[in-house]
């Protein structure tokens, strides 16, 4: 066995952090101590614990060896669900996921969450600090056989090319002998017929056993050079009477459909200790009878180990409803049995309703993996990817790049789309000819185009329960830490939005809570004061509206105190005194940069990041934010953002003789401007009345330095628009206003760089590349440069040439 | 910089390496054929404001924008009208970032040439229009001179540099 791991620790990886939430929702979801709720965290760890045991990450699996060991005594009833257990596995659950991501090459666990957490599980599981146990051994509890390890059981199965690579076991065991008596069992099952014997490579596996008081790591350096060319796991031998278990293993004819593997099954026994395997040849039927994707067999299996009950059991956990097992102690094992803690009643909790003494011939039913409340999303996140089960296996893993060079391939296609019906029109219209069916099959070609696309664009939506199922835990320990009594109430979390605008809008999403839980709920007493239920709610909801999706974070709680936030707008400039503004208004100034009212910084909000930064993390999307308030009965900000960033709704426009595109969700209006509505500025039309406020204008011409229009001067009579971003208005005066449509956004950083002012270029109906303009950027040089309007001003931005000439 | 060594890591078989020759006024300039992924004719491209003369804009290549960058305006010589012979060689650049596909405009495309290596001289100093350190070597071929071009130095200098991304 000698196959590089590497490629799915990735895997294992991503499969572990959906654990995590599985295992987080649930645990948050336990007030009843509901059997299959805990099921399904025990699965969600006992599938941690073995990946991470399979890869060698040993931390992880010893530490949620013990997590398993908790979850399994509360699944057994022996501990009693309580508030701080739920609380120390949450905990549990954070130095998990730090362990796995420092195993990812992300930074350090913090050692001393580690350590505090450990003790409070050691504390939980009622045992004495123990060494450290590696995974598939013996649990800590059996603390009555020797801790300290006679010796050390030695599984080197090094890779078939190590010899090629200047190694020679013989002298590593030649090493291992200097530290006590070595017993060394080879195994050479792998080896192949003499006629096919490369003699270059290495086909024998060893079993080493070494009677020494060395430490693991003078064993592990004796490995040093070969690490990377052998799997080899080291285990402490103790010296135990001769124990163990009998199995009988009779497994589901059809077991080996549902993708589970005896000959594995065995395999992991065999890591538990002795294993003498008889096999029951009795049902074979003859061979013309034979179905070869049935399992005829079932196996006696004698297994002389130290390992308890549980850790046989646990081999075949993922088969038990395939199969049938009944385990019984050789004599021996008896008095070790009785020294640990035995969970008959665990094994038979453990078992799926449909009994595991069921029937071989009867069909395989799948185990209800869903808790009865289901968690958001753990609904469709239980492990059913780790529980190879035919039947509910209804999603594949595709890789984004994947579904990206669709989503560019149909991207492709609506424009050849485009361009054709453009040329069916010119046809039609130059001939006159009435090419019905020619034009029929163009409106058909033009609807399927779009279906395609839609559905290829549903193909990267997810569930926005991915971004909300980490809030519950967010509010329970906030709002623990605050004193506050809150309830949290999500809905809409089936609505889907695309995966790369998912993963950007949880950090702003998560400060907006925050920012509900800290500044907008009230303590119990002054709720109870206020005359309210002394718990708060916030409430989360998502769902779409037109092409875009809203999510609400509505609170009951004290709302926003608008003359604060006008004294404090004051205070830094941000308004002048006489400014009339209605509350809604002054309310919106809290996402203005270099705002906030944390009398002191917080631990929760403020530390200077406030709600600009939420803001320009949702405009950076595409979306924006706003509040309502309503004084003494709550806040209600809404974020909206477009369901994709491959696409956005655009508004094209002329300048000069090219068509660029302008985000439509950045438009406020779009009109004709009059001589009436501009305020000369030092002799020059540069702000535009509009609404009671005076917005600058920034000549699209002047500021790309193309040469100015004729009837430019004073801007009256031109066309602007007034987009606004990051609550600054600014109208752009621009030649034409064509019409809107969807375009697909394109990179121009992939084969050049990014270029400020502009978000991307997509293709147009006639195969054309137009630019899309990025508002944000053309503000930030419009402004700066000081818009003058002869081409001559200085630099408009960082890409100025001085001596450019304009050629067409 | 990565695109001096890339002359070190390409491998030589023993009849040489294959070049694409393209004229500038007259002169013959050399690429690596490998590095040259089409040859299009020319067709309006899209100008963004505010860039060299010399980056004429962007075009869609099957879903890809590329820039296109007009080498006789790169190299400071007078600009040609555009016609039916101009040609748009569309190359494969290595920079920091991977790979980038960008179209250059020659006045017209030349011939193929096997090239053994020791047939290549290194170019000495040239001071004027092309400098130097765009310039792989000299080969001296049927009385005339192939300048073989550096693609990946010259893409990646001045303003067609991958600068860091722009905040904002």
């Amino acid at each position: 066995m000698s196959i590089d791991l590497s490629q799915f620790i990735a895997t294992f990886l991503e499969e572990s952090y959906e654990g995590l939430e599985v295992m987080e929702s649930s645990l948050l979801d336990m007030d009843s101590a509901d059997e299959e709720t805990i099921n399904t965290i025990f699965r969600a760890a006992h599938s941690i614990k073995g990946g991470a045991g399979t890869f060698g990450f040993n931390e992880v699996a010893d530490f949620t060896h013990r997590v398993e060991t908790l979850l399994d005594e509360m699944r057994s009833g022996k501990q009693a669900v309580t508030g701080p257990l739920v609380n120390l596995l949450l905990e549990s659950v954070d130095c998990i996921k730090a362990l796995l991501e420092s195993v990812q090459g992300g930074a350090d666990a913090d050692p001393e969450m580690l350590a505090s957490v450990q003790k409070g599980l050691e504390v939980a599981l009622g045992e004495a600090p123990a060494e450290a146990v590696p995974v598939a051994e013996r649990p800590a509890e059996v603390a009555t056989v020797a801790s300290v390890p006679a010796g050390w059981q030695i599984d080197f199965q090094p890779h078939k090319d190590l010899l090629q690579q200047g190694h020679e076991p013989a002298f590593m065991f030649e090493a291992l002998e200097d530290f006590g008596e070595l017993n060394v069992q080879p195994d050479c099952s792998g080896l192949p017929a003499l006629a096919a014997l490369d003699p270059e490579l290495l086909h024998i596996n060893w079993q080493i056993g070494l009677t020494s008081d060395c430490s693991e790591d003078d064993v592990k350096e004796i490995f040093e050079w070969v690490e990377d060319e052998c799997d080899l796991s080291i285990s402490p031998l103790c010296i135990t009477p001769a124990a163990g278990w009998r199995v009988e293993f009779i497994p589901g004819a059809d077991i080996v459909q549902t993708g589970n593997e005896p000959s594995l099954m065995l395999d992991t026994l065999t890591d538990l200790g002795e294993l003498t395997v008889e096999a029951n040849l009795s049902n074979l039927p003859a061979l013309a009878d034979l179905n070869p994707e049935l399992i005829y067999l079932s196996w006696q299996l004698t297994l002389e180990s130290d390992c308890d009950e549980a850790s046989v059991r646990e081999v075949f956990e993922w088969v038990e409803d395939e199969c049938e097992i009944n385990v019984s102690a050789l004599s021996g094992a008896e008095e070790a049995v009785q020294a640990t803690e035995a969970q008959p009643a665990a094994v038979a909790t453990e078992t799926a309703p449909d009994s595991p003494q069921a029937p071989v011939s009867e069909p395989v039913t799948p185990a209800p993996a869903e808790p009865k409340t289901p968690a958001p999303a753990a609904a469709d996140k239980t492990p059913a990817a780790r529980k190879p089960k035919a039947t509910e296996s209804s999603s594949i893993r595709v890789d984004t790049d994947k579904i990206d060079a669709l989503i560019n391939r149909v991207g492709e296609l609506v424009i050849t789309q485009a361009m054709l019906g453009q040329i069916g029109q010119e046809l039609m219209e130059s001939t006159g000819a009435d090419f019905e069916r020619l034009q029929s099959g163009l409106e058909q070609l033009e609807r399927n185009t779009r279906d395609l696309q839609e559905d290829v664009m549903r193909v990267r939506m997810l569930p926005i329960s991915f971004v909300f199922n980490r809030f519950p835990r967010l509010v329970h320990d906030v709002s623990g830490k605050l004193g506050k009594k809150v309830d949290l109430v999500i809905s809409g979390e089936q609505t889907e939005i695309d995966k790369t605008v998912m993963e950007k809008i949880g950090d702003p999403l998560v400060h907006l809570i925050r920012n509900s839980l800290d500044h907008g709920l009230e303590t119990p007493e002054e709720r109870l004061a206020a005359g309210k239920n002394e718990t708060g709610t916030v409430q989360l909801n998502a769902y779409h509206q037109g092409g875009v999706i809203v999510i609400d974070i509505i609170d009951d709680g004290r709302g926003l105190n608008t003359a604060r936030i006008r004294q404090k707008a004051l205070e830094n400039g941000l308004i002048t005194e006489d400014q009339a503004m209605t509350d809604q208004e002054i309310d919106e100034l809290i996402f203005k940069p270099g705002f906030s009212t944390a009398e002191e910084v917080s631990d929760l909000s403020g530390r200077g990041v406030g709600m600009d930064v939420v803001r320009r993390n949702i405009e950076s999307l595409g979306g924006n934010v706003s509040v309502r308030s309503d004084p003494g009965n709550g806040a209600k900000f809404s974020v909206s953002l477009p369901l994709t960033l491959a696409i956005l709704d655009g508004q094209l426009v002329r300048i000069h003789d090219q068509t660029y595109i302008l985000p439509l969700v950045s438009i406020v209006e779009t009109f004709q401007a009059d001589k009436k509505s501009l305020s000369p500025i030092a002799g020059e039309n540069k702000l535009l009345h509009f609404r009671d406020e005076y917005i600058p204008l920034i000549s699209m011409r002047a500021l790309f330095k193309l040469p100015p229009e004729a009837k430019e001067e004073g801007f009256a009579g031109s066309l602007i628009a007034i987009v606004e971003n990051g609550g600054q208005k600014v109208g752009l005066v621009v030649d034409e206003l064509y019409g809107q449509q969807q375009v697909v956004i394109k990179s121009l950083e992939v084969n050049f760089k990014p270029i400020e002012g502009f978000a991307g270029a997509t293709i147009l109906g006639d195969g054309s590349v137009a630019l899309i303009l990025d508002v944000t950027g053309i503000i930030k040089r419009g402004l700066s440069a000081g818009m003058a309007h002869s081409a001559n001003t200085g630099n408009g931005g960082l890409q100025a040439v001085p001596d450019r000439e304009n050629v067409a | 910089m990565n695109s001096h060594e890339l002359g070190d890591d390409l491998t030589y078989s023993e009849d040489g390496q294959q070049y694409l020759s393209f004229l500038l006024e007259d002169e013959e300039y050399g690429i690596d054929i490998l590095r040259v992924q089409e040859l299009r004719g020319w067709a309006p491209v899209t100008p963004i404001p505010e860039m060299p003369d010399y980056l004429r804009g962007v075009l869609n290549l099957r879903g890809a924008i590329i820039p296109v960058i007009d080498l006789r305006l790169r190299f400071g010589l007078p600009a040609l009208v555009y016609g039916p012979t101009t040609v748009v060689i569309v190359i494969k650049v290595q920079s920091e970032k991977g790979e980038r596909i960008m179209g250059i405009i020659v006045d017209a495309v030349a011939e193929t040439y096997t090239l053994a290596t020791g047939q290549i001289q290194v170019s000495p100093q040239i001071g004027g229009v092309i400098n130097s350190e765009f310039i792989t070597g000299l080969v001296a071929h049927d009385d005339k001179m192939i300048v073989l071009m550096d693609i990946d130095q010259l893409m990646n200098s001045g303003e067609l540099a991958v600068a860091a991304p722009v905040a904002g």
